[in-house]
């Protein structure tokens, strides 16, 4: 008895661990160019650092969970968290009415206002009334953009990253930025030919997302962030990352002094400082690799299993079309009409987000495999129909003359004469395949192209990174195109082939 | 063997077979003549259902061919009985001579692979292509063409062989050795049903011959009196050249 009691006592401290939070807390967000909140460490690209990395991981201990990241777009965080890809978002979502008719937010975990900047030598712009006449730019979909719409005679300009507004601004492309305070403080500030001005513009509150009606995590969540605000954990991390001031002390209700330096946005600075020599940069840009082949893997695998999709699909659409009776193969012309008529981005979204609305949920790799291929299936039902079309007539003819079926016709002797007609646009749609799948990144999927966007926006480096992911899908595409030659020549029956005439 | 009546068949509501009567005897060699575009051709596409006639009966080996419900299964069981030889010969070109010849009973009579190629290299010696087994079709000439197109329509075995214009697309010296083929066939005893322009192997071989125009035969006879005493004007005068 003493023995099966010490037994189970052994076994409940190995997987009472598992039992007790087994569920994650998944959260979603976009790291890319996301500093402070969530981006890719500059000086360790693999790692995803940031204010609200911390702060997830604090509420999960809080919660006695394990936090698991997921990757999405950021305008697509929302739709995201209504088919479950994760269960709270954490990206500087601000606290607006009309997302409240949307989701459900947490208590506000952090407050800000919107921050203008501009060049050095600008003198004349302080506020917004000062943006009379001139360009400005900031993010798409953010408060700081509705508000720049709401002022009369401002041009406004907006931008999917954090990067590339003061990239313009400095370009001279634009007169001033407005964004919420942090990404000033991130991109802006640094800048030697940017400053900020003027006074804080407006207020906002950054709130976790959550789905309307899972009512008990979001009193989970609001206790726990109690608790961190409590016990000065929350201000620790505000502190760190030197997002700690007035405005968040009053939300707060904490004046005291300053406790702790913010060692993360100075080592942030430190590292996006760094004048590298070349000997330096080929041991950064070698550092990438990991990250670029993980990409790579994915772009590899999905647009291979995509093309074996298509090609079978696009075999069986053209079968329909040209050899079945009314009204099928009207509905096959339909579908190619339809399928390489409307854009695969719509279609890609139509399947992620739309389809589950009623009742189709396809985990994201799923979702992009059936997206890209039904597409494609639509080009290579064109390429099999130009095949079969240039096989003459006859050769059909003959093959039933002998007694095959039609099938058996098309299976043995017209389809084996097409496929060589159509090896090089096939090869040429698998190469313009490789570059679509980089589109599945709006789908939550992190492929190279995204990654790409992530060192990118991190290091300021789109010039090297993307040289060198280029090359990536230039490697990737080559072996394709070696098998495509290769495959042309076996398929062949010409003369250049084969032994010499012996008559 | 064969026994066609009262066939039909227009296109676009113009009609090319106007009723045709014809019977052919076993073993026997029977050659259709006729000016071009009078149906010769159609006629014969009828017989295995790569036409489908509008209206009348084909009765050919074995089966009774009409418009009914099981017309599509009978052409099927038509075409493993009864070969057929075209003016273009139609080889597969992606396949070698070999390969062209035992397709077809591999796939539809389910025949072993062996034995279809001992069958095809049989049939290969016959027709004289035995040391072009492994060739692609691009390398031969015409007449080695037509030939293993020849020995892909007999690995089916038929009784019965339809030729449409056999050496029509030939250079003229390599006819013969084509029909040198079709006449030891004839010794056999195969049935054969020959469209052709070529009088002087109508004359030379055939057992008979039927005469077309426009749609309708209008004499069958021996070749001897089809060459010297034809009962018919028009067959008169279309023989005139060749009397």
């Amino acid at each position: 008895m003493k023995k099966i009691q010490g037994f189970s006592f052994v076994v409940l401290f190995l997987i009472g661990p598992f039992l007790y939070g087994q569920e994650p807390l998944r959260w979603g967000a976009d790291s890319e160019g996301g500093a402070p909140y969530i981006f890719q460490d500059p000086a360790n690209p693999t790692r995803t650092i940031g204010f609200e990395v911390d702060l997830v991981n604090a509420l999960a201990q809080e919660m006695n969970k394990k936090a698991e990241f997921i990757q999405n777009q950021w305008d697509s965080l929302i739709p995201g968290l209504n088919r479950k890809n994760y269960d709270i978002v954490v990206n500087g979502l601000e606290i607006t009415e009309d997302r409240k008719a949307e989701i459900l937010f947490s208590d506000p975990y952090y407050v800000t206002y919107e921050q203008l900047t501009v060049r050095k030598e600008t003198q004349n712009i302080e506020s917004l009334k000062d943006c009379k006449n001139k360009v400005v730019g900031t993010l798409k979909a953010s408060l700081a953009h509705r508000m720049l719409e709401a002022q009369k005679d401002i041009q406004v300009r907006s931008y999917d990253g954090q990067i590339n507004p003061y990239q313009d601004l400095e370009n001279k492309r634009l007169d001033a930025v407005l964004m919420d305070f942090p990404i000033a403080l991130y991109y802006g500030s640094p800048n030697p030919k940017l400053k900020s001005v003027g006074a804080p513009i407006g207020r906002m509150e950054y709130g976790i997302g959550l789905r309307r009606g899972d009512t008990p995590l979001a009193h989970d969540i609001n206790a726990a962030l109690k608790r961190l605000s409590q016990n000065g954990k929350l201000r620790e991390i505000y502190e760190r990352w030197g997002m700690w001031n007035a405005t968040i002390a009053d939300f707060l209700n904490d004046h005291s002094p300053s406790r702790i330096p913010p060692t993360e946005y100075e080592a942030y600075l430190k590292a996006i400082g760094i004048k590298r020599d070349w000997k330096e940069k080929v041991y950064q840009y070698a550092s990438y690799l990991p990250l670029l082949v993980k990409g790579a893997i994915m772009t590899v695998e999905l647009s291979l299993l995509a093309m074996v999709v298509a090609v079978i699909l696009g075999l069986g659409i053209t079968l329909i079309r040209l050899y079945t009776p009314a009204p099928l193969p009207w509905l096959a012309t339909s579908y190619v009409e339809v399928g390489r008529g409307t854009p695969l981005l719509i279609q890609l979204f139509f399947i992620f987000y739309a389809l589950p609305s009623i009742g189709i949920t396809f985990e994201p790799f799923v979702a992009a495999l059936v997206g890209l291929g039904l597409n494609y299936a639509a080009y290579e039902a064109e390429n099999y129909r130009a095949g079969i079309l240039a096989i003459p007539r006859h050769q059909m003819e003959a093959a039933l003359a002998l007694g095959m079926s039609k099938l058996q016709a098309l299976r043995h002797i017209i389809i084996p004469q097409a496929v060589r007609i159509i090896i090089p646009p096939v090869t040429n749609d698998f190469i313009s395949l490789l570059k679509d799948s980089s589109l599945v990144s709006v789908i939550t999927l992190v492929e190279l192209t995204k990654i790409y966007g992530q060192l990118a926006s991190t290091y300021y480096d789109y010039f090297g990174t993307g040289v060198m992911v280029a090359i990536m899908y230039f490697l990737i595409g080559l072996p394709f195109v070696r098998l495509s030659h290769w495959a042309e020549k076996y398929f062949s029956f010409d003369r250049e082939r084969l032994p010499q005439k012996t008559n | 063997m064969i026994r066609i009546c009262d066939l039909h068949k227009s296109y676009n509501g113009q009609p090319i077979l106007k009723g045709i009567n014809l019977e052919i005897a076993p073993h026997e060699l029977t050659v259709i003549i006729g000016p071009s575009g009078t149906g010769k051709s159609t006629l014969l596409r009828c017989l295995n259902g790569l036409e489908v006639f509008d209206d009348g009966e084909v009765f050919i080996a074995d089966i009774h061919l009409k418009q009914d419900k099981e017309f599509h299964e009978k052409i099927r069981q038509i075409r493993t009985r009864v070969g057929m030889v075209f003016q273009s010969f139609h080889l597969f070109p992606h396949l070698t001579v070999l390969e062209n010849i035992v397709r077809a009973p591999i796939i539809v009579k389910k025949m072993e692979r062996k034995a279809a190629e001992n069958m095809a290299r049989e049939l290969l010696y016959k027709v004289g292509l035995i040391s072009h087994v492994s060739h692609y079709p691009s390398q031969l000439s015409g007449g080695q063409q037509q030939r293993a197109a020849i020995a892909r329509a007999l690995a089916m075995s038929p009784q019965i062989m339809l030729y449409d214009e056999p050496t029509s697309s030939l250079d003229p010296g390599l006819v013969d050795e084509v029909l040198t083929v079709m006449k030891k066939l004839h010794n056999e005893g195969m049935t054969q049903l020959v469209v052709t322009h070529h009088m002087q192997f109508a004359r030379d071989a055939a057992d008979k011959i039927a005469y077309i125009e426009d749609g309708k035969v209008l004499e069958t006879s021996s070749p001897q009196k089809m060459f010297s005493t034809p009962s018919d004007e028009r067959t008169k005068k279309f023989l005139k050249r060749f009397i």
